[in-house]
């Protein structure tokens, strides 16, 4: 399946990308390159790689790193005080929900994204029950709505993730699932 | 054997690794795994079985293609090996198999499909335990005494899961990864072990398993 972010972006904000496990990472790689080409200022949430070897990912596909502010929910669960770097917030875990959301109202207000970038929820799923993971992307739909940005938000085509992409798709634009 | 492996075995003879050494490597990821499944298959009461181990040999960089074959979610306790030999040692589940072994080895709230803290603690407890009979076999059949580092743990994409266990790999660096598949009988639980070590820590290790095999 490829998306061809720009079309899919006319007069919607907000999305859900449903990717199938086996093409995830060519998928991640292949939006994080059509966001680099359509927004100047993305905000990247990032709970499945470390820090280092996604932005040595990006850098090696040309991607402007510049133009990205990254969430990271996962390096520190490995590197407890990973060194500082720039336009990058580190959140203890995935799924301390409490401190990701105060990160993401943080760069809302401090780097003014055009584009929040959510990778993924399967990885809130591993930790949380369904409806907790629901409110709180409820919540973060509502604040990047008041903020009239877009927003991608992915996760992978499986069992458990059915029933949140069924209560999700009540306030995403735009559920886009695989072929 | 399958082409992979093949061309691995290629790889390494034309750098530092003959048939042999591959053989004696494979052959001690193969008594590590034995102990390690043995011990798994006395904790839960259910037959273990192991797969052939298999080995590549590739660049730390291009590592992440042959580590997985798919982006499923999944669960991978590591450690360093820091004393005796230079690696790394991964035990990786599926996370539907890591929830049912948590099942099977009596966690609260059984049944439920997301991971606790105290959940991902009892499988670091299991990985910890594992390893030690994994290479205290190994220690024995080197005569080396054998460290590792307390394991880590991480829940994430299967893809993912490599870059925790070479976070302070050069990327420069040729590896070689021996893994070994296994399945718990009636359950439906699948795992890897896999050994990761660089080239350059694998002299004295080679030189080692020389000696204990032309010993006898």
């Amino acid at each position: 399946m490829d998306i061809d972010l720009k079309t899919e972006i006319q007069g919607k904000k907000t999305f859900l990308v449903v990717m199938q496990s086996r093409q995830y990472q060519d998928q991640i790689l292949n939006l994080t390159l059509q966001m680099n080409s359509t927004f100047n200022r993305i905000a990247y949430i990032s709970l499945n790689r470390l820090i280092t070897p996604l932005r040595r990912q990006l850098e090696e596909n040309k991607i402007n790193v510049e133009k990205f502010f990254f969430i990271d929910g996962i390096t520190k669960t490995a590197i407890p005080n990973p060194p500082s770097m720039n336009n990058t917030i580190f959140v203890p875990s995935p799924n301390d929900l409490t401190k990701l959301s105060i990160a993401v109202t943080k760069v809302l207000q401090t780097f003014d994204p055009d584009c929040i970038f959510f990778d993924s929820l399967s990885t809130l799923l591993i930790y949380e029950d369904m409806t907790i993971i629901s409110q709180f992307v409820h919540s973060l739909i509502n604040k990047i709505n008041a903020y009239g940005i877009r927003a991608v938000l992915t996760c992978l085509e499986g069992d458990k993730e059915q029933q949140l992409i069924k209560d999700l798709s009540l306030i995403l634009d735009k559920v886009i699932s695989p072929q | 054997m399958d082409a992979k492996t093949e061309v691995g075995v290629k790889k390494a003879s034309e750098t530092v690794l003959g048939e042999f050494e591959l053989d004696s490597l494979k052959e001690m990821a193969n008594i590590g795994t034995g102990n390690a499944s043995i011990a798994l298959s006395s904790l839960l009461n259910t037959k273990v079985k192991i797969d052939v181990p298999t080995t590549e040999v590739v660049s730390v960089h291009d590592v992440k293609n042959y580590f997985t074959r798919t982006d499923e979610l999944a669960v991978g306790i590591y450690s360093n090996i820091k004393e005796g030999m230079t690696g790394n040692l991964v035990l990786l589940f599926p996370l539907p198999s890591a929830l049912v072994l948590l099942d099977q080895l009596g966690r609260e709230n059984a049944k439920k499909n997301t991971l606790s803290k105290q959940d991902l603690d009892i499988l670091k407890k299991l990985g910890s335990v594992l390893y030690s009979i994994y290479l205290t076999s190994i220690a024995k059949f080197l005569s080396l005494k054998i460290i590792f580092q307390p394991p880590n743990i991480v829940s994430t994409l299967e893809s993912s899961i490599i870059d925790f266990v070479l976070v302070d790999i050069d990327q420069e660096e040729k590896c070689i990864l021996i893994r070994i598949g296994f399945q718990m009988e009636g359950t439906g639980v699948t795992g890897n072990f896999i050994l990761l070590f660089t080239l350059s820590s694998l002299t004295p290790m080679i030189n080692r398993l020389k000696q204990e095999m032309e010993a006898g």
